[in-house]
């Protein structure tokens, strides 16, 4: 393998002489080339201490390339004209753009990288300080502006928002503990999943996700068609004669009081949020804190989701003030399909 | 894997019909004999100068320490300069810096495509393993933009929030937005924070000047907001 040679005056007058030799040769070779491919007029004066100047590729020719470039105005002279300073200028110019250029896109990739291992809970495999965090702040902006155009892409395309395959079969869950027990969950148009309110139970409006709005059993006026959030009820944390509904949780006080209590410069600190993926902190609460979209989104640690459709919770619901009794009676098991 | 390029074929030397690719091979050629020429200059302290016409008719030339300097003494003229050698030795130490600078930059240069290929191969190599979510904004679907975007702004409030913990812990003086400071702290220069105990390098994205700046500081003035 070739060594890099050091950009210096070789100390060495034996060795400054032989290079000063075989490189003169090079030049005067390339030049050569140089005018017969390309068939232009080239010449080149070269002295050194050693030896006469040499010309290339003759006095003659010399004399005629100097003649004719004595004839251009002295604009155009000067114009493409290169000092041995000037020319060393040019290209630290050009290696400074290219480096800033290469940091750029570095920089970026880091960020990226860091911004992905954040989101899956690896933030503190990292060592980062305070200049890192505003970096990663300024690019997650950057990330949210391009996924903002990409939505508007899709929406303006008409692209429907679950991208799954329609499942293989409706599923419905408990359909045989009687009317009002369990909602039934069925794959609507477009693998879009719509919860549908069980006969006798109170009225909920679902929107299935780029299919069209479904109003179901007697709700309000259907949502918009770009509104990709349904309302989600809050389902009930513990069943006895007093239900009680989980407290919507406020994310932004949990961050800002409860996660940063104890911070520390040491990498080797553990916060509470840095071993748990980023996501799954996110779906802890997910009927109250996410979106339609983002659960079904099919994201492995984010709520354990694993099929191409979504399965609220099957809930029991036992004779209470609240709910419609379960009446043995009257009770008739409906099958209900969606068209 | 196929090749990328041809690889080194001997030419024949012999005028190019091809108009396009004689105007490229000139433009690639030229720059690598100034190169050269350069290099000879630097390496055995010889003086040259060079006049190559282009096909379109345009005039380069380089010379070391001028073309004008050779030219003339080429021609027989006496130039009259008393301080001649102190404009050589000028010349030469100005030359033996912007070739250390030049070296430097290209060593930078060098390292930064390394960082820039182990990357690429690393991300080769981590392809099959991708989640959906690390893929390029422009290949996700619709559902999968939202819930991007939905965690994406979750991460933010919590990167903002610890790099103010993180400021304030390597500077407890410094209350953001406070009147009260005379002048911006040492580790704050106009909303760019400089305190770094990060793996990340220091030459890293700069503020997008448009950004609303964190901290209360004003861009123009660098002092606090109040």
């Amino acid at each position: 393998m070739r060594s890099k040679i050091k950009l210096s005056l070789i100390a060495n007058k034996t060795s400054r002489r032989t290079t000063f030799r075989k490189r003169k040769g090079g030049i005067t070779n390339k030049l050569h080339e140089l005018t017969t491919l390309c068939g232009v007029k080239a010449c080149a004066v070269i002295s050194s201490p050693y030896e006469n100047p040499v010309v290339w590729p003759s006095t003659e020719g010399v004399q005629e390339a100097v003649s004719m470039f004595m004839e251009r105005p002295a604009t155009e002279q000067s114009k493409l004209m290169m000092s041995h300073e000037t020319y060393l200028q040019d290209k630290i110019t050009k290696e400074t753009k290219k480096l800033e250029s290469l940091r750029r896109e570095n920089r970026e990739s880091q960020l990226r990288q860091f911004m992905f291992d954040c989101v899956e809970g690896k933030m503190s495999e990292h060592q980062y300080g305070a200049r890192d965090l505003q970096d990663l702040s300024l690019y997650i902006d950057h990330y949210i502006n391009q996924l903002n155009s990409s939505v508007m892409l899709l929406t303006n395309n008409g692209a429907s928002s679950s991208s799954f395959p329609p499942p293989l079969h409706t599923s419905v869950a408990g359909a045989g503990a009687g009317a009002g027990a369990a909602p039934l969950v069925v794959a609507g148009a477009g693998a879009a999943p719509l919860a549908v309110a069980g006969a006798g139970a109170s009225p909920l409006a679902v929107a299935g996700v780029g299919a069209a709005p479904l109003a179901v059993a007697g709700a309000g006026p259907p949502m918009a068609q770009n509104q990709y959030e349904p309302i989600q009820p809050y389902i009930p944390t513990a069943f006895s004669d007093n239900i009680q509904y989980q407290a919507p949780v406020d994310f932004n006080h949990q961050i800002q009081h409860g996660i940063y209590d104890n911070l520390s410069l040491d990498p080797n600190h553990q916060y509470p949020f840095q071993d748990d993926p980023f996501m799954e902190m996110l779906m802890e609460y997910p009927y109250e804190q996410v979106g339609y979209a983002a659960e079904h989104a099919h994201i492995p640690f984010m709520n354990g989701n694993y099929y191409n459709y979504h399965q609220p919770p099957t809930v029991g619901l036992t004779t209470t003030g609240h709910m419609p009794s379960n009446n043995a009676t009257t009770t008739t098991t409906t099958n209900t399909t969606v068209v | 894997m196929v090749k990328k390029t041809l690889g080194r074929r001997k030419v024949e030397i012999v005028k190019m019909t091809k108009e396009s690719n004689l105007q490229v091979t000139f433009s690639k050629r030229k720059a690598g004999l100034f190169k050269k020429a350069s290099e000879f200059c630097t390496l055995c302290d010889a003086k040259i100068a060079m006049i190559v016409f282009s096909p379109a008719g345009k005039v380069f030339s380089f010379g070391h320490p001028n073309v004008d300097v050779l030219l003339d003494h080429f021609r027989g003229c006496v130039v009259g300069h008393n301080n001649t050698n102190l404009d050589e030795s000028y010349t030469k130490l100005h030359v033996q810096m912007l070739n250390k600078s030049y070296t430097e930059v290209k060593a930078e240069v060098e390292k930064e495509q390394k960082n820039k290929q182990s990357r690429a191969q690393n991300e080769r190599e981590n392809e099959n393993a991708e989640e959906w979510w690390s893929k390029s904004p422009l290949e996700l679907n619709l559902s999968q933009s939202t819930c991007m975007i939905r965690v994406l702004k979750d991460l933010k409030k919590i990167v903002d929030e610890k790099a103010i913990q993180l400021i304030h812990q390597t500077n407890p003086n410094f209350y953001v937005g406070s009147s009260s400071n005379a002048a911006a702290p040492a580790t704050v220069s106009g909303g760019n924070i400089s305190t770094n105990q990060g793996f990340f390098d220091q030459n890293g994205m700069t503020t997008n000047p448009t950004q609303t700046l964190l901290f209360g500081f004003d861009i123009m003035n660098r002092t606090p907001g109040v």
